[in-house]
């Protein structure tokens, strides 16, 4: 499940016009999107206004323009919206001198829970970051990932609708990452609206298709990676072809009215270029069908995430 | 694209009005400290002179004799004995809220922890009565319990000898007294704790507060008036108003009771703009 939303339906956050300025400098410019259930990677170079959109999403800081809207409910004048919402800080915002459990009870306390429901709610989330071994001891003696663990705890324990997650995998071990990217992208197919934020692209990628591309303080590009890729014209999409008969299959690309360009690569397989790979994984499978062209496997080289935004932001 | 609605339970926002969020962290900040021995015996320490006045007004209901030999505000069980009572705990209340309240805010904020705080359903102010709770709390743990108890040990010594003023009225007056005190002092604690980067300077800027006691006594040489400067003094000469007593030389209890609300302001003023959920990107 993705989590942007091209009309507004199903939309559990929204920014409306949004922008923030720092004196002189603007870090946001008008931005405006909506985001419903699912997992949405928030990506952008360093000081892109990535960080700035991510506070503004999470009403941390209130917008110079433009409002940020829960249900249509402005975040920003509304305090108990903030109870639906779940924050994982990038910084180690930790209370070293308390243990995994008191941090966690003070922080569900925070969100109006009573003392039975607390402890219930914390030893929940202990378990399901994988930390109740190390829950009665003190923070300030946790590893790195078990600090991203404990935040990240902090951030689910109330069981939010819209939970945001700042460099989740920051610091963990592999096995970690997998654990919790698995976390992530189950959490999105729960219907959560979860909104992360990476400098690490293949981490999105392992979390999420959709994406939000912040550029210059500007919204670049929203939605799924493939989708968007399908709309950078000005490089046409890579597909690599495994055939037996690789000289017929190009010969028979090479005619194809989607197809701008067909060669071989030093592998034996037939690459293609096209600038409209959407349709062209529609209609192809058929027409090989009806050509008798035998192909063994076909993908994509360029539309994953990395590509996408080398494309668009070109630096 | 398709439609993300797909079987999801939209949230009723249950999250419950059990715990208001002040008392939370007022709680959290109230148990910290007692997990300290060292911490737990300073305050059996701050309970020294209470212990000492109780047991003198005891031997001196007992044996009458004894008062006249120790004589001084220590046998005195009314209002402006209570008051002499509060002056003598005054180093308690330096050290007990320096160990307490330099780390409240500058930890917080050191910690980037302010963001977790205002991601949840709570206000700055009830961030700042959070702390200030726990600062009061350890302020009353050395001024009013000990009075509120010597209080009710004098009336049972004296077999009820002292009536409603030991009952009542020295207790309410101390009540009041030290509740206007105990918030100015937190809200000036903790003013310093949001401009400190660290907790050791907090407390050293505390310290210095305290300080001009001696300075201004010292300054007051050459003008009486510049004893305003004083201030502990001018919570003890505010005192003068409730709990009765001599008070300081050349500064009228009002004045020292409008410049107590003057530090208050400035507390506040300075929390008002040093507590934000986050640091302002430049």
């Amino acid at each position: 499940m993705n989590g942007v939303t091209p009309t507004g339906n199903g939309s559990v956050l929204r920014a409306d016009r949004v922008s923030k300025w720092f004196g002189e400098v603007i870090a946001v410019n008008d931005c405006s999107l909506d985001l419903g259930p699912g997992v949405t990677g928030l990506l952008g170079l360093n000081g892109a206004g990535k960080t700035t959109l991510f506070k503004l999403l999470s009403g941390l800081i209130t917008p110079s323009q433009g409002e940020v809207l829960v249900r249509g409910r402005a975040l920003r004048r509304e305090v108990g919206l903030f109870r639906g919402i779940g924050f994982c800080p990038e910084s180690d915002a930790l209370f070293d001198w308390l243990t995994g459990r008191e941090f966690l009870t003070l922080m569900i306390r925070l969100m109006g829970f009573d003392g039975p429901e607390s402890k219930i709610r914390c030893d929940r989330a202990l378990e399901l970051v994988r930390l109740s071994h190390a829950a009665d001891a003190r923070i300030g003696g946790y590893s790195k990932g078990m600090r991203q663990k404990i935040k990240m705890a902090q951030a689910l324990a109330h069981d939010p609708e819209i939970i945001f997650l700042d460099e989740p995998l920051n610091g963990m071990d592999p096995v970690s990452r997998r654990d919790i990217a698995g976390l992530v992208k189950q959490l999105g197919d729960e219907g959560k609206c979860v909104v992360v934020s990476s400098h690490i692209l293949p981490e999105i990628e392992t979390m999420t298709r959709s994406i939000v591309l912040i550029h210059h303080g500007k919204l670049m590009a929203e939605g799924d990676i493939t989708e968007i890729r399908d709309a950078i014209h000005d490089h046409p999409t890579i597909v690599a072809f495994d055939s037996p008969e690789p000289r017929r299959l190009a010969s028979f690309l090479a005619g194809q009215e989607l197809v701008m360009g067909v060669e071989l690569d030093d592998l034996g397989r037939v690459v293609a270029r096209t600038e409209h790979a959407v349709i062209f994984y529609r209609e192809l499978p058929a027409k090989l069908l009806e050509a008798d062209i035998p192909v063994s496997e076909f993908r994509t080289l360029d539309d994953n995430l990395q590509a996408v935004f080398d494309y668009l932001v070109g630096e | 694209m398709p439609v993300y609605e797909r079987g999801y339970r939209s949230w009723e926002h249950s999250g419950g009005a059990g715990t208001p969020a002040w008392w939370a962290i007022a709680r959290r900040g109230i148990t910290d400290p007692l997990k300290s021995r060292r911490f737990l015996l300073l305050l059996v320490v701050a309970w020294v002179p209470a212990i000492v006045k109780g047991g003198i007004l005891y031997f001196t209901f007992k044996m009458g004799e004894l008062s006249k030999l120790i004589g001084g505000n220590w046998t005195d069980i009314s209002s402006p004995g209570f008051r002499s009572f509060l002056e003598w705990q005054t180093p308690f209340v330096l050290i007990i809220l320096a160990i307490v309240g330099s780390g409240l805010i500058t930890k917080d904020k050191a910690e980037n922890g302010l963001a977790l705080y205002f991601s949840r359903p709570l206000g700055v102010r009830d961030y700042v009565m959070g702390k200030g709770a726990i600062t009061l709390f350890y302020y009353f743990c050395v001024t009013l319990f000990p009075v509120l108890g010597l209080c009710v040990f004098g009336y049972l010594v004296t077999n009820g000898a002292t009536g409603m003023d030991m009952l009542l009225l020295i207790p309410l007056k101390s009540l009041v007294y030290c509740t206007i005190s105990g918030v100015c002092y937190s809200l000036v604690l903790l003013a310093l704790s949001s401009v400190g980067t660290r907790t050791v300077f907090v407390a050293l800027w505390w310290v210095l507060l305290f300080a001009t006691d001696g300075l201004a006594e010292i300054m007051a040489m050459f003008a009486p008036s510049l004893k305003i400067l004083d201030f502990p003094g001018q919570h003890l000469n505010m005192g003068v108003l409730f709990l009765g007593g001599d008070g300081i030389k050349g500064v009228a209890p009002v004045v020292s009771l409008l410049i107590v609300v003057l530090w208050m302001a400035a507390g506040a003023l300075v929390l008002r703009r040093r507590v934000r959920p986050v640091e302002v990107v430049s």
